[in-house]
């Protein structure tokens, strides 16, 4: 979005602080308000004023598809991070392949030194080439080996969070989780739980929360998620609500995989 | 080995876990911030090296992994800049690698978001990733030092300035021979931005 669309939308009201009184609300509070940073009752008078305002619907619309396009081509930037451990006291940190410009560089100059020393005849550095050579290309080949991912996780019970997530706190009573789409394979888990929060948890996505919402989009793997047993929730996938949890019962509109003690498993491409 | 990292507030660390938790994230915030793979290894691993010696609880850990990463990254930056204000006169026309056919697309979005990155006030940068990160405005602004209730606005103008950016790079891009365009992302504008 410019300052041209900017301007297309109406003037403010007389609320110069931007609240969502009578004048329209200012970009901060269109921006609070998709990033769901804002009190409910805030939140739910911007959510009428938007039914209701043309120019501020454009406006989030821009803040939205700016917001999306950032998370889309961050992607593109990210490459995988290197394998190493925990740093440990005293100083010490776990080794990792040298950086690929050094390695090359190092190459190059014990290339043109080697090349230098070898023409004298009967030069020891021969000999020593002949190792270094063989160490450098150890190190080569070791440094553009496709870098592992940090170190799994040990197996830690179910109950361990360690993929990304977010947690949020129900509004009045309720907890609205919204899926863009997710890949064939992925499983949805849903489990009810004693905790006051809900969460929901994927290996790579981007997630947004707010008073009692969840939203989750560019999701590659399973989703889990955790819903207060006591509260009333929906999780739609692409705009189509796929279960619901009501007066503590889960009801499912899509396959279910196998059904556990406290949730469902279930295959939403199915 | 499960290493207990002791804290005075809130509930005890514990380390591995958090390493295991936080490093990817901050690893890729860094990388973001700067775009180089390197450094953000490096300032990753120096965050948590610190944290051993520092006493922090498990609720704020993240950001206060976050803060330290922020401020080497900021630091390294200004060394850099110095240095290279001497060296950069003597930089050798960047070279572009060619791309495999099927990457081009995702390679050239990557290379405008770069430059879009790298136009744009270092603070805006810093306050747009952290939000990418998943992190509340209360947090973010412990981080940036700026106010609870500027950040919806921050972000909002952080956004604007960015859409900008992008426009100009593409108008670069219409007007510029496509081997000025695509070699400038390439070579210093990994720290470019983040004096």
């Amino acid at each position: 979005m410019t300052s041209a669309e900017t301007s297309n939308r109406p003037e403010p009201g007389p609320d110069p602080g931007g609240g969502p009184d009578d004048g329209h609300p200012d970009d901060g509070t269109l921006m609070a308000w998709v990033d769901g940073e804002l009190s409910a009752a805030v939140h739910t008078d911007v959510e009428a004023h938007l039914d209701r305002c043309a120019g501020c619907s454009r406006r989030v619309s821009a803040l939205r598809d700016a917001s999306h396009r950032l998370s889309r081509d961050l992607k593109e930037l990210d490459v995988e991070p290197p394998a190493t451990s925990p740093p440990r006291p005293g100083g010490w940190r776990a080794a990792r392949p040298l950086p690929r410009r050094a390695t090359a560089a190092a190459a190059l100059l014990l290339f043109v030194a080697g090349a230098a020393s070898a023409a004298i005849p009967g030069s020891p550095v021969r000999g020593w080439l002949a190792d270094a050579g063989q160490w450098m290309t150890e190190r080569l080949s070791e440094a553009d080996a496709p870098a592992p991912a940090v170190e799994p996780a040990p197996p830690e019970g179910p109950d361990v969070e360690v993929d990304p997530g977010v947690q949020v706190t129900p509004l009045q009573g309720s907890v609205r989780i919204s899926i863009t789409s997710l890949p064939p394979d992925a499983l949805l888990r849903i489990r009810l739980v004693d905790d006051e929060r809900a969460g929901a948890w994927v290996r790579e996505a981007n997630f947004r929360a707010g008073p009692g919402t969840i939203d989750i989009w560019g999701a590659e793997g399973d989703v889990r998620i955790h819903l207060p047993r006591t509260v009333e929730a929906s999780v739609s996938i692409g705009g189509r609500a796929v279960v619901r949890l009501e007066d503590g019962e889960l009801s499912s509109r899509i396959p279910v995989v196998a059904q556990e003690e406290d949730g469902l498993v279930l295959r939403p491409r199915e | 080995m499960t290493m207990k990292n002791p804290s005075r507030h809130g509930r005890r660390l514990d380390y591995e876990k958090t390493f295991r938790r936080h490093h990817p994230a901050l690893f890729r915030y860094v990388h973001r911030l700067t775009g180089d793979e390197d450094v953000a290894a490096d300032i990753a691993q120096e965050a948590f090296v610190r944290l051993l010696r520092n006493s922090v609880s498990e609720e704020s850990v993240k950001s206060w992994l976050f803060t330290v990463a922020t401020n080497l990254t900021r630091d390294r930056a200004r060394t850099r800049g110095r240095r290279r204000q001497l060296a950069e006169r003597h930089l050798p026309e960047p070279n572009p690698a060619p791309s495999p056919h099927g990457a081009v697309e995702r390679s050239l979005r990557a290379e405008r978001l770069r430059r879009a990155l790298d136009r744009i006030p270092e603070r805006d940068r810093r306050m747009l990733l952290m939000r990418e990160e998943g992190f509340r405005y209360r947090e973010i602004a412990e981080v940036t030092g700026v106010a609870t209730s500027s950040v919806g606005t921050l972000l909002s103008r952080a956004l604007d300035r960015l859409t900008e950016a992008y426009e100009e790079v593409m108008d670069g891009e219409e007007t510029d021979p496509p081997t000025a365009s695509s070699g400038e992302g390439g070579t210093a504008s990994g720290e470019k931005g983040t004096t």
